[in-house]
């Protein structure tokens, strides 16, 4: 997504439900990171608006709180699609062929590990391990997993999601 | 009786607030600190309900 | 009273293969006969053979049943349940059974196996605290609170347990470190921050009998003089974490933990901290100050965390598995007991998640000291399609390849480190003529590279460059001084970084060069890969004398670089192909052949 695409997207938030999800935690600095996980969860992603707000409310300066965000592969600073794709990159599901799947999902959706699709359909994404290593190599698209694929599998199972 | 907190009878005095030093022993084997058979079966039916074989309860 | 109990596999992976779908297909049919009353059904923990789920286990008959589909319930309620006879058609088959076996006894992926840490995993409801007690739970920890905390640190150390997290450090002995760190205020931690890749262990452990975590850090509370604990759990474990705090609610309501616990004036109080994804943090000093709420980075050490920890306050921190171990060594006599296990230097079990390309995929808990041999070809059932084996990866990123040759090492901590690798978490990787062993040490850099948190510069450098010399390598752009550079680099990168990441992170290379020097040898000096896994190292050729023409290849090739008609052998077009393997997986005559570039087709492997 483009960086103005998402500066449009960022205009809307309310920053109310951002507070109520600050209220139990203020003065506690160490609980950033719960804090974090809470806004995520609510908005899908972390929005500079939002960033500021907390780092305001927090007193915690905006670079160590980035500094915090951009350390932790759970955060993401850019919205995402509506469908999440996880290649487990799991040493099980690497040599059992992993490399093979993601290549071919790059190949059908045009985007790179990390990356969201034009149309926020897809994002495409890696984890380090899912922990279903007996069903190598496996993906999860949002919450099903599927496994034991094989290459020539993967279209059917996008084709699935919208 | 339905779960180990509940106590058997009025003389089991075992909550969160009020511990009792022998509360664990008592889940399984008990009643500790006072006997009655009834109080006993009481316990008995909780693990009967869900051990799954003889050698399920461990003392 | 129930009949029968009905244990159906609620973990990780038996979900992924569909229990929950068998769960409420069997509750409906049960309803149907109307007859759910007489039945317990649980969705319990792991029995560990995640390779055949979704599994159910019927007692007190102890019916394994296996590769279980929705429309398998209506035949199980109707001939088991009521009928009373077992469906052999769903029972355990395999090539290492003459006949459908029924469970612990005749399955032959049991029989070697010793359930300590997964002792109630698959048996008990790991939602219902009763059942924990009942199990024999919490006895220990009412032992430990009225005993000196020294004598308890002395027990854990008569019982031989070392940390199972990694190092192997003797738990007794950290404990007593922390119990002897002046100050009021001190703290437990449970790194349940599990991030290797291909091992799951602790999240069955923390799914199957999240009571056994809390006992054990209660104890060691007690032992250490701390009155609060930290359980750091990955987020990416949403249903351990669910049972988790679902244990701290039963323990707190029944005054196992709080104050006064026990009437023994111990007082204990329980908090969870998510992780936000970063595999640094299972180094201890990054933990901590994750827990904190910064970058988890490391720091030098010391001071140690038993005298500054999290806050600033001395802190004991323990692995999952570890914990998991404690209230069998602190019960009554369980000292002595636990030390009968194992081997000298290693006592108990261990265990660990045996994937890769081994037949019997799963969750096994084994005496240390057993063999890699007994591990692979008695637990594991061989190597999948009877292929040969190669090597097996101990320990993930932090640990190393042993090959074929060392098939008879016992697994125990000191064999593995002479042998190059490390217990690390438990990650059992088997691998077959067909894994790269430069690829695999690729992936395993890559992954370090990525998670290096690039404090220490030879670690956020050395990683890099290392890395790039290994992808030349794999793309067929290898020198001969190669070799030597990487060695090189590794030392550096181990003896001059602060945290376990760095210290360990070469090991994946520097095994599989000692043990595969010629594999990188002719991806160097000979352009090839044998393993058919370096794209521009090797090419597809179709034998001509067994290709039976059957079209399969054809039909899957998604580049249409197979030409040939039914019946007649086909053939590939080099400057088409991809090497995207689909072929060779589709062939059922194994007759697609990995060769050297620029072969001819009558060369065989």
């Amino acid at each position: 997504m483009s960086n103005e695409a998402v500066a449009e997207l960022n205009q809307d938030i309310d920053l109310d439900q951002v507070d109520s999800i600050i209220e139990p935690y203020l003065g506690k600095k160490e609980m950033v990171i719960p804090i974090l996980q809470k806004v995520q969860e609510h908005f899908g992603y972390l929005p500079r608006p939002v960033m500021e707000h907390i780092s305001r409310r927090m007193h915690i300066p905006l670079s160590r709180l980035y500094g915090v965000t951009t350390f932790y592969a759970q955060f993401k600073l850019k919205p995402r699609g509506r469908n999440i794709i996880r290649v487990c990159k799991g040493t099980a599901c690497h040599i059992q062929g992993s490399p093979k799947i993601s290549e071919r999902i790059e190949e059908i959706l045009d985007v790179e590990s990390g990356e969201t699709t034009d149309d926020l359909r897809f994002t495409l994404e890696e984890v380090a391990c899912i922990g279903c290593c007996a069903l190598a190599p496996v993906i999860m698209v949002n919450d099903d997993p599927h496994g034991r694929l094989t290459p020539d599998k993967v279209k059917d199972i996008l084709d699935g999601y919208e | 009786m339905e779960r180990f907190i509940d106590p058997c009878c009025e003389k089991c005095i075992h909550t969160k607030d009020t511990p009792c030093k022998d509360f664990v022993d008592c889940c399984v084997e008990g009643p500790i600190c006072h006997e009655s058979q009834e109080c006993a079966q009481k316990r008995k039916n909780i693990t009967e309900k869900v051990a799954l074989d003889e050698n399920f309860v461990i003392c | 009273m129930y009949e029968k109990h009905i244990m159906i596999c609620g973990a990780t992976g038996c979900l992924s293969s569909g229990s929950n779908q068998i769960a409420e297909t069997l509750k409906e049919e049960l309803e149907k006969q109307g007859v759910i009353d007489k039945y317990r059904l649980v969705m319990g923990g792991c029995p560990g053979f995640c390779e055949v789920g979704p599994i159910i286990v019927i007692y007190p008959d102890e019916v394994f049943y296996c590769r279980l589909k929705p429309k398998d319930m209506a035949e199980l309620v109707e001939q088991h349940l009521i009928g009373g006879e077992i469906v052999e058609r769903l029972l355990y088959k395999g090539p290492d059974v003459d006949a459908p076996a029924r469970f612990y006894d005749t399955i032959p992926f049991y029989s070697k196996q010793k359930f300590n840490v997964l002792r109630n995993s698959g048996v008990i409801d790991p939602e219902s605290i009763d059942e924990y007690i009942m199990r024999g739970g919490y006895r220990a920890l009412r032992r430990a609170l009225q005993m000196d905390s020294q004598a308890i640190c002395d027990e854990v150390k008569d019982a031989g347990l070392r940390g199972r997290g990694g190092a192997g450090f003797p738990t007794g002995v950290k404990w007593g470190f922390t119990n002897k760190a002046p100050g009021p205020k001190k703290y437990i931690v449970c790194n349940a921050d599990e991030g290797d890749p291909g091992a799951f262990m602790d999240r069955s452990i923390l799914e199957g009998d999240p009571h056994a975590i809390l006992e054990g850090m209660l104890i060691a509370g007690k032992a250490c003089g701390a009155d609060e604990g930290y359980i750091y759990c990955r987020a990416e474990y949403p249903l351990a974490i669910r049972r988790l705090k679902t244990a701290i609610q039963q323990a707190e309501e029944y005054g196992l933990l709080g104050s006064n616990i026990l009437d023994s004036g111990f007082n204990f109080k329980m908090n969870i901290k998510e992780g936000a994804g970063a595999f640094v943090c299972g180094e201890e000093t990054a933990l901590l100050a994750s827990i904190e709420g910064k970058r988890g980075m490391p720091r030098p050490r010391p001071p140690f965390p038993a005298q500054v920890g999290v806050f600033g306050k001395p802190t004991t921190i323990n692995n999952v598995e570890t914990l998991a171990n404690i209230p069998l060594i602190v019960k009554e006599g369980g000292a002595a007991e636990y030390a009968k296990v194992g081997t000298e230097g290693s006592k108990g079990t261990k265990v660990f998640a045996l994937a890769g390309k081994v037949r019997n995929t799963g969750l096994v808990e084994v005496p240390m000291g057993i063999t890699i041999e007994e591990i692979i070809f008695d637990v594991g059932g061989g190597i999948q399609g009877g292929r040969e084996f190669k090597a097996v990866q101990a320990g993930g990123p932090s640990g190393g390849c042993i090959p074929h040759d060392l098939i008879n090492l016992p697994i125990d901590y000191d064999s593995l480190t002479k042998a190059g690798a490390i217990m690390g978490s438990g990650g059992l990787v088997v691998m077959d003529d067909r894994t790269c062993m430069v690829d695999l040490a690729k992936y395993f850099l890559s992954f370090t590279q990525k998670e290096s948190c690039g404090k220490c510069t030879p670690c956020r450098e050395g990683t890099k460059r290392m890395l790039e010399i290994l992808e030349r390598i794999t793309e067929g752009e290898g020198k001969p001084e190669d070799l030597d550079t990487l060695d090189s680099l590794a030392h550096s990168i181990k003896d001059s970084s602060l945290c376990g990441l760095g210290q360990t992170c070469p090991n994946p290379v520097l095994t599989t060069i000692r043990y595969f020097r010629h594999e990188y040898e002719e991806h160097i000096n000979e352009g090839y890969c044998r393993s058919g896994i370096c794209k521009p190292l090797f090419q597809y050729l179709i034998d001509q004398d067994n290709c039976t023409g059957c079209r399969a290849c054809v039909r899957v090739c998604p580049v249409e670089a197979i030409k040939g008609e039914k019946k007649e052998p086909h053939e590939i077009i080099q400057e088409l192909c991809t090497r995207c393997g689909s072929c060779i997986e589709k062939c059922r005559q194994d007759c697609i052949l990995i060769t050297r570039v620029g072969s001819e087709a009558d060369v065989s492997n």
